[in-house]
């Protein structure tokens, strides 16, 4: 809902009243003076309650005098300054004041402007209307309010004057700096000066004595130039004066057209200066504009919005705090979930049948493993060697075998240094024969012999070895050639091929 | 105008926020404890959840010599493998298997056993890697006198029924005795005994 504002334009003949909604001007309506306009505006503004009142106040009394006071910062300079405002014997009703500027005289000064609407009934008036509850967002001068209406062109000056001309008035404003330090209201009654030429010369008195108060106040000097500037209508009191200020004046004229470009609002509505609705916008704007009204009358404005200030931190701490706690609540049920997933993934791992074993019995488990299978891998049984000698003795009858011996493994440290692995362990067989029969026939069964225990594929090597009765490892001298006759006792020795592990279960 | 005059008219609406504030701070307070809570339970969770990772690693990376030994263990105590040499039970096995099976007599010759670690008496160890734990070995010698070579390859296969890994075959040497009328054999075995290795 945009917001509801009335605004008051009072003149010393009349009141006129817009009643904007948002930027948006509803309607101008004016009021004469008088108690019965007064009610008739109160029971206007009440059915809006939740309007708004500005008053912008145009008026002859209006009192502005600058204050120079001691440069004193903090705590102890506002003292002076409200002491200084007490004194000011315009400071009982709506008043302001306003600091202009620092100055470098004696002493380091402070110079400010104080600003007063002496008029006591408007003054009870608007304690009335609080009592109504009618929101009164302020009261401003018109002649503090055109310094934010003035083009930027206009603000090299350091003098300037400016010359508002209405209805049978003219007010007049000394700018130093875009910053006011004088302002009074000429009224200009059409019955006293009817010509333009009584007018002009009227005003010209009004400036001169302006000028001097200027000059006495150290304000001006006759060595810069001045800005004058115009406002409104009335070109032919215009030209009379400009032709008797031309020399030490900078003459601009600020034409409706000019103030107007400015504002948002189109087109200007009847019954108001160019000026006028330029100030307005600066209510509208809500720009930095002195305030005349008292702090009890700001009270319940600065209360309601201390109000909405506080509804909004609280609102906006109270969403942050469930933004917060969503948040992590999110994050718990996360957290949960996984914490939930764990404890079944372990409570699974729990019931899930284990062998009796202690983590710290592993190591020992695991090298009696590898021993009894070692174990197992390394036996060797003399059966095969047996086999293989009654299959080789078959049908044989000039040659018995008189003894046998099987080594299994467990090699002698010789061949544990000098052999690989493999052939070391490796099954030996040494056969201790003797002749029966013929010689002839003997040496012919021995090659036969030996020719048939080569042939028999488990067997890797045949060495054949001099006569010896035993084989207990003493020293023995052989020879491999196969046409040598053989003794009464021969001894061979033969190597096993090595049986795939696989198949030696 | 002072402070008070701005206060005294923002002083409910004031309490009422800061009441509603305080109410939520303390909610977020206590849903925060929550959280902290249940993120040190999921944390303490993860930890005995990745203890039991590990732990199941250890045991995976075991699990061939566990259900080894599982299956095996009945039949090793069975055999004796994992106690101390107990020579009564070697001869009454002996007296056993010749009675049942009808084999020829044996006459054996028992040295004392010797208590080996990991890294003594390797020379009586027969596999290529040596074992990482203690063991006995018992060495033997098996002396028979037959009429066919084979009986020596009969009772050998009793005595592996019997003894199984634990019966280690050393050497075996047939000959003719005098007078050509019998063999004598003779065989060196090696019993090997893990006691007090049980897991």
């Amino acid at each position: 809902m945009a917001r509801q504002l009335f605004i008051v334009l009072m003149s010393p003949s009349s009141w006129r009243v817009m009643h904007f909604d948002g930027a948006q001007c509803m309607t101008l309506r004016a009021f004469e003076r008088s108690e019965e306009a007064r009610s008739a505006l109160l029971a206007w503004w009440q059915r809006y309650p939740q309007a708004q009142v500005s008053f912008l106040s145009n008026h002859p009394d209006e009192q502005y005098h600058v204050e120079v006071l001691p440069d004193v910062s903090g705590f102890a300079g506002q003292q002076l300054l409200k002491r200084k405002l007490a004194a000011w014997p315009f400071s009982n009703g709506l008043h302001a004041a306003c600091k202009l500027d620092r100055v470098q005289a004696q002493r380091r000064e402070s110079r400010f402007l104080f600003t007063a609407l002496p008029e006591a009934r408007l003054f009870d008036w608007m304690h009335q209307l609080q009592a109504s509850s009618v929101r009164i967002q302020g009261v401003y001068t018109h002649a503090l309010a055109m310094l934010y209406c003035l083009p930027e062109a206009m603000q090299r000056y350091r003098h300037t004057l400016c010359l508002d001309f209405g209805q049978q008035q003219l007010r007049v404003s000394y700018l130093q700096h875009q910053r006011l330090f004088f302002s009074r209201m000429l009224p200009l009654p059409e019955d006293s000066f009817a010509t333009p030429a009584a007018c002009a010369a009227h005003v010209l008195q009004a400036l001169h004595q302006i000028r001097m108060t200027l000059f006495h106040q150290q304000w001006v000097d006759d060595q810069e130039d001045m800005q004058l500037v115009c406002f409104g209508q009335w070109p032919a009191v215009w030209q009379i004066l400009k032709q008797a200020l031309a020399e030490g004046y900078v003459w601009v004229s600020v034409s409706d057209e000019d103030l107007t470009q400015q504002s948002t609002i189109k087109p200007m509505p009847q019954g108001i200066t160019g000026l006028e609705w330029a100030t307005i916008q600066c209510v509208l704007k809500r720009k930095p504009l002195p305030n005349l009204a008292t702090d009890a009358m700001l009270l319940p404005e600065s209360i309601r919005r201390l109000k909405r200030t506080i509804h909004w931190t609280g609102a906006v701490m109270a969403s942050m705090m469930i933004i917060a706690a969503g948040l992590g609540w999110q994050i718990t049920q996360n957290t949960h979930r996984q914490l939930q997933s764990v404890k079944r993934q372990l409570a699974l791992w729990q019931s899930a049948p284990m062998y009796p074993i202690r983590p710290t019995a592993l190591p020992q488990l695991r090298a009696l493993t590898q021993a009894v299978r070692e174990l197992t891998v390394a036996a060797r049984w003399p059966d095969r060697a047996l086999t293989i000698m009654q299959h080789a003795m078959m049908g044989q009858y000039h040659w018995q075998v008189t003894a046998l011996e099987w080594q299994g493994s467990a090699p002698d440290a010789l061949d544990t240094l000098n052999m690989p692995r493999a052939s070391a362990s490796k099954e030996t067989l040494i056969v201790t024969w003797t002749a029966l029969g013929a010689s002839a026939q003997q040496a012919d069964a021995w090659q036969q012999l030996l020719a048939r225990l080569r042939a028999v594929p488990d067997i890797a090597q045949v060495e054949v070895l001099t006569s010896s009765v035993s084989a207990t490892g003493e020293l023995r001298a052989g020879s491999t050639s196969e046409m040598r006759l053989p003794s009464q006792q021969p001894v061979i020795k033969l190597y096993l091929r090595a049986v795939d592990p696989a198949g030696d279960e | 105008m002072t402070l008070g005059d701005y206060l005294r008219p923002l002083q409910g609406i004031f309490t009422l926020w800061l009441s509603v504030l305080i109410v939520m701070a303390l909610a977020l307070l206590m849903q925060l404890v929550h959280q902290s809570a249940t993120e040190q339970a999921f944390d303490q969770a993860q930890q005995a959840w990745h203890l039991r990772q590990q732990q199941a690693l250890y045991l995976a990376n075991h699990q061939s010599e566990i259900d080894f030994y599982f299956a095996s263990r009945a039949r090793w105590q069975a055999l004796g493998l994992l106690e101390a040499p107990h020579f009564d039970h070697w001869d009454a096995t002996l007296a056993a298997i010749q009675q049942q099976s009808s084999l020829p007599d044996v006459a054996y010759q028992m040295q004392p056993s010797k208590h080996c670690s990991a890294t003594t008496c390797l020379e009586s160890w027969p596999a290529e890697v040596p074992p990482a734990l203690n063991f006995t070995v018992t060495p033997i010698q098996l002396d028979w006198l037959l009429t066919h070579e084979s009986a020596v390859s009969d009772w050998l296969e009793q005595l592996k029924a019997r003894f199984g890994e634990r019966l280690f075959v050393r050497h075996c040497r047939w000959s003719l005795a005098s007078g050509k009328q019998a063999i004598a054999a003779q065989c060196d075995v090696d019993l090997f005994n893990f006691p007090g290795e049980h897991p």
